[in-house]
């Protein structure tokens, strides 16, 4: 027994291609609102370590339905013999040229006995005579076969859909191509094995390899997301300063660019986790200083509106809660999370050579000494933040976006958008978090720390992004 | 000017200038510029299709204060000036080439014949065949694009408004030309030929003009062994109707230029002989050079004109301008009339799409007096009047059933109207019956595709029929937009 392989026909512009593209989570499915895109059969199997469990098959829509089914008729001899003229009408020769929607759509049915057929309408709109022909040649396909009931539009036609449809399916279902949740569409690919007693085993295999691929998924979103939080935490601009220039001429300049190189590190981690979700093409305006008017901006804010603060931020109360220990690292830092826009620590240090801290300068002064630059020079720098909550809005719209990129369909064409809020932290999960990132905010400086830190980071990320999507299974 | 009833080529081109200048304004604006233009006109004959041309030609005189069709006028008058000029240029030339006398060598007739006679009579013939039709066929199809490629090769190095002309011209022909329908074509017969007369005709009169003022010797030279005996009768017979300027035989005898004799030492023993060959080459000229090319000439012109008449009473734009202005302008008027007109505007466009649909007035009836009434897939008709007789196709219809609609729809040759559910998606069944009723109607014959929408959401699926029959590239078909009365709220709305 071969694989099964389930074929998606029906009307053009039903949604055919959206379902495939949602249950392959497959972006490059074309998928469009101009009848007539999916010209030829695509094939999106699904493989476990190489070795296919079921395939997928995308088809254009019946186009000439009655003349086709009017062929079969004039061919007919006994009701036992329908698949077989449907097989001749595949491979009548001038059928090609004369019918080469339905000869690519039927082609796969008649090719290979382990086929399911789904044969999807739109719910929203209403039941017509037109689609008869079409179910007529499905029933005459011979195949085991489902109708999904795909609710495009807000009118409500399911019921006279559901009516029809019985009369030629056995199994009549609604799902929505481009909305549908993980845990639906796990439900529909049992379905397909249900077609089929010898399907049930290789779904069943795939449906747990897709379970387990996605728990993967969401280690590995939390790995990107820690990293990045790490990295921000660290962060610091820097610039050489003449002995006599006046710091506060460069204050601006470096906060500016301290601020648009947080926002690049978030923007860096937000396109690998959509990576990972096979999203490459998914359309995320940047978010750039003075440009908040975006579709990420609408909805999260930028990184350092003041909103986004007091959305993602924590209270003084609630960071007084974490313990002295915490407390007290945060320091003033506390007062100007409200507003979020000036926590960057700005410091200048008294000469380039005695240095502060001499971290981030360590790498650096003695090149500056290699070009011969004047020594007693000063260092403005701004960063690293010792600020936690700059960590807690960083870490909550990260989960935003994961949680929206996690559940969106392949089948989505539109931009990207964020619910402006939604996600908690309960006091527990605040309190782990902050140990975790204690280290990396006392010595910003130690790559070592800093890869610690990651590590504990790590396996609370994962717990909060499966909790998150739990909903989706697991 | 007003009362002429004669399209002239440059209110055919400002119709379709215009309808594509249109396209970015809303229909309201449109009808109330277009209603306007009409106030003055209503003592013009209003029935019939007489009436209908002179109220279109009225429209194009009139919209844009004219300023359209005069410059497309302006621009088709100088571009035949400029060629004119050329074809003048050319042949003074020529003739200055071929009559080149300086007492050295006499005139060669054949060359005189070669280049004002026999030219002029093969192109003339050719394009005798041409016109009547023998060419085309010989070419099919080719000939828009041919015009097409020669009007955009001259239609850069034009001044202003000819290039403007061109231009439009250049658009109706990538278009197919299906517009101009013959117009084009004669269009181009008609300038070739007046062009061909202008260079003939100057040809020969700078041949007057040297003989006037200088001393011309003409011999006759060939290459080819020529019996003086054969030439003579041949010119006779080509002179047949004054067989006296035919030089007689020792003049024929005596002008051939290559001799033993030096030509000056002929020539002065006697100069008449070779001066008289001037009459007959200038009545060959006449006769053979200019007559047949001014009889052509004028064919085509006529036939330009009536082609031009033709296409524009069924320039499928015509009946979109008539219909806007024969019908009542209502406006709800607000206090602020700049306002009120920018509202109108936007509640014209529903969506966002550029492919915006015409929206059928739904008390606009359409009987089977005057329309021809197709439902696809059993579609709602709105808009149709409760007596009209309503053909069927698709749907739960036979094939038979189709054929028979097709049939019954195409043999009353009115215009149609074919009512389609705007929520399905246009399919290849339906494009299949409406080219074959397009290709039995004939161009000419106005088809319009009515997308019946029900909600919002429907308003997309129609943009894409209106793209969908767009491909289809024929100008006489149309997609409008009707609304299912009663039925405004889809989401509402249960199951038929
Ligand atoms: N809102 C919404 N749009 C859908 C849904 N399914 C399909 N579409 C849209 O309908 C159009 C046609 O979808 P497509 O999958 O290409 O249909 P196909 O021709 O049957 O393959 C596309 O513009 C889709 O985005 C759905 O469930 N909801
Ligand atoms: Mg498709």
């Amino acid at each position: 027994m071969s694989a099964p392989r389930f074929v998606v026909v029906g009307h053009p512009n039903k949604g055919k291609s959206s379902i495939v593209a949602t249950l392959a989570q497959d972006e490059r499915v074309r998928v469009s609102p101009e009848p007539g895109t999916t010209t030829a059969a695509d094939t999106f199997p699904l493989k476990l370590d190489g070795r296919t469990l079921y395939t997928l098959v995308d088809t254009p829509g019946f186009q000439r339905a009655r003349a086709a089914l009017r062929w079969m008729q004039d061919h007919e001899a006994n009701a036992d013999q329908h698949p077989a003229i449907v097989r001749r009408f595949v491979e009548e020769p001038q059928h090609a040229e004369k019918f080469p929607d339905e000869v690519a759509l039927l082609r796969p049915l008649v090719d290979n006995d382990d086929t399911g057929v789904l044969y999807v309408v739109d719910g929203s709109t209403p039941y017509g005579p037109e689609y008869e022909p079409e179910m007529e040649i499905l029933r005459w396909a011979g195949r085991p076969r489902m109708a999904l009931i795909n609710p495009i539009g807000p009118a409500n036609h399911v019921d006279a859909w559901r009516d029809a449809l019985g009369q030629y399916f056995g199994v009549v279902r609604v799902f929505n191509a481009v909305t549908a949740e993980w845990q639906k569409r796990i439900e529909l690919l049992e379905a397909f094995g249900q077609l089929n007693e010898a399907w049930q085993k290789p779904v069943r295999e795939a449906i747990d390899a897709l379970e387990t691929d996605r728990d993967d998924r969401r280690r590995r979103a939390a790995q990107i997301v820690s990293h990045a939080v790490v990295a921000a935490m660290r962060f610091r601009v820097e610039k050489k300063l003449e002995e006599y220039a006046n710091p506060d001429e460069h204050r601006e300049a470096l906060e500016k660019q301290y601020r648009q190189g947080l926002r690049d590190l978030e923007r860096d981690a937000m396109d690998r986790v959509e990576e990972v979700y096979d999203f490459v093409d998914l359309r995320r305006q940047e978010t750039d200083e003075g440009s908040h008017h975006n579709e990420l901006g609408d909805a999260l804010g930028d990184l350092f509106a003041s909103g986004t603060w007091n959305r993602f931020g924590l209270t003084r109360q609630q960071l007084a809660l974490m313990g002295a220990g915490a407390s007290a690292l945060l320091g003033a830092g506390a007062d100007v999370a409200a507003h979020g826009l000036s926590f960057g620590v700005f410091t200048l240090s008294g000469a380039v050579a005695g240095g502060l801290g001499g971290w981030w300068g360590g790498g650096k002064l003695p090149k500056a000494k290699l070009l011969g630059l004047p020594m007693g020079g000063r260092l403005a720098a701004v960063g690293p933040s010792r600020n936690v909550n700059l960590a807690f809005v960083l870490l909550g719209r990260a989960r935003l976006h994961h949680r929206v990129i996690a559940q969106r369909t392949h089948a989505r064409r539109d931009a990207v958008e964020l619910p402006a809020s939604g996600l908690t932290w309960d006091d527990a999960l605040r309190k782990r978090v902050a140990e975790a990132l204690r280290p990396v905010l006392k010595h910003p400086e130690d790559d070592a720390v800093a890869a610690d830190t990651r590590v504990r980071l790590e396996p609370i990320l994962i717990d909060v992004l499966r909790s998150d999507t739990r909903d989706a299974g697991s | 000017m007003a009362g002429r009833a004669t399209p002239r080529l440059a209110d055919l081109l400002t119709l379709s200038v215009q309808t594509r200048r249109d396209a970015e304004a809303t229909r309201r604006a449109l009808h109330r510029r277009d209603r306007g233009l009409v106030a003055d006109y209503e003592d013009e004959p209003t029935d019939g299709p007489t009436g209908d041309r002179r109220r279109l030609l009225a429209w194009t005189r009139r919209v844009q204060n004219g300023q359209v069709r005069q410059r497309l006028h302006a621009g088709w008058w100088t571009a035949l000036t400029l060629g004119a000029v050329a074809a003048v240029f050319l042949g003074v030339g020529a003739a200055l080439a071929v009559f080149r006398y300086d007492g050295t060598r006499p005139i060669n007739v054949l060359a005189v014949l070669v280049v004002f006679v026999a030219l002029p009579l093969v192109t003339a013939a050719v394009s005798a065949l041409g016109m009547l039709g023998v060419l085309p066929r010989l070419w099919p199809g080719s000939l828009p694009g041919l015009g097409g490629a020669v009007v955009s090769a001259v239609a850069s190095k034009l001044p202003g408004a000819a290039s403007e002309t061109a231009e439009a011209l250049r658009g109706e022909l990538r278009r197919g030309g299906k517009v101009l329908g013959r117009a084009g074509v004669w269009a181009g017969w008609s300038v070739s030929q007046v062009l061909a007369l202008m260079f003939v005709g100057s040809g020969w009169v700078t041949f007057m003009a040297l003989l006037a003022t200088s001393d011309l010797a003409f011999g006759w030279a060939s290459t080819f062994e020529v019996d003086p005996e054969k030439l003579r009768s041949g010119l006779l017979s080509l002179l047949w109707f004054a067989p006296g300027v035919v030089p007689d035989a020792q003049t024929v005898e005596l002008t051939i230029s290559e001799r033993a004799v030096p030509f000056t030492e002929l020539y002065q023993a006697d100069p008449d002989a070779f001066k008289s060959w001037w009459r007959p080459l200038s009545w060959l000229i006449v006769a053979y050079g200019i007559a047949p090319r001014l009889l052509l000439a004028a064919w085509s012109v006529l036939r330009m004109r009536r082609a031009v008449t033709t296409a524009f009473d069924r320039h499928p734009a015509g009946q979109d301008v008539l219909r806007r202005m024969k019908t009542p302008l209502v406006e709800a008027g607000g206090p602020n009339g700049d306002a009120a007109q920018t509202d109108a505007g936007q509640t014209d466009k529903p969506f966002v799409d550029q492919t915006d649909l015409e929206t059928l007035e739904t008390t606009e009836t359409k009987t089977s007096e005057t329309w021809s009434v197709i439902r696809w897939s059993a579609a709602p008709t709105p808009g149709v009047a409760d007596d009209a007789e309503v053909r069927d196709a698709g749907g739960g219809c036979t094939l038979e059933q189709d054929q028979a609609t097709l049939h019954d729809t195409a043999a009353a040759g009115r215009p149609v109207r074919v009512y389609v559910k705007g929520w399905e998606p246009p399919l290849a069944e339906f494009t299949d019956l409406l080219i074959s009723l397009r290709d039995q109607l004939g161009d000419g014959v106005l088809t319009e595709v009515a997308v019946v929408r029900r909600g919002e959401t429907d308003h997309a699926a129609a943009s894409v029929w209106a793209r969908k029959l767009s491909a289809i590239g024929d100008p006489w078909l149309r997609v409008v937009a009707a609304t299912e009365p009663n039925r405004t709220d889809a989401a509402a709305e249960g199951t038929p």
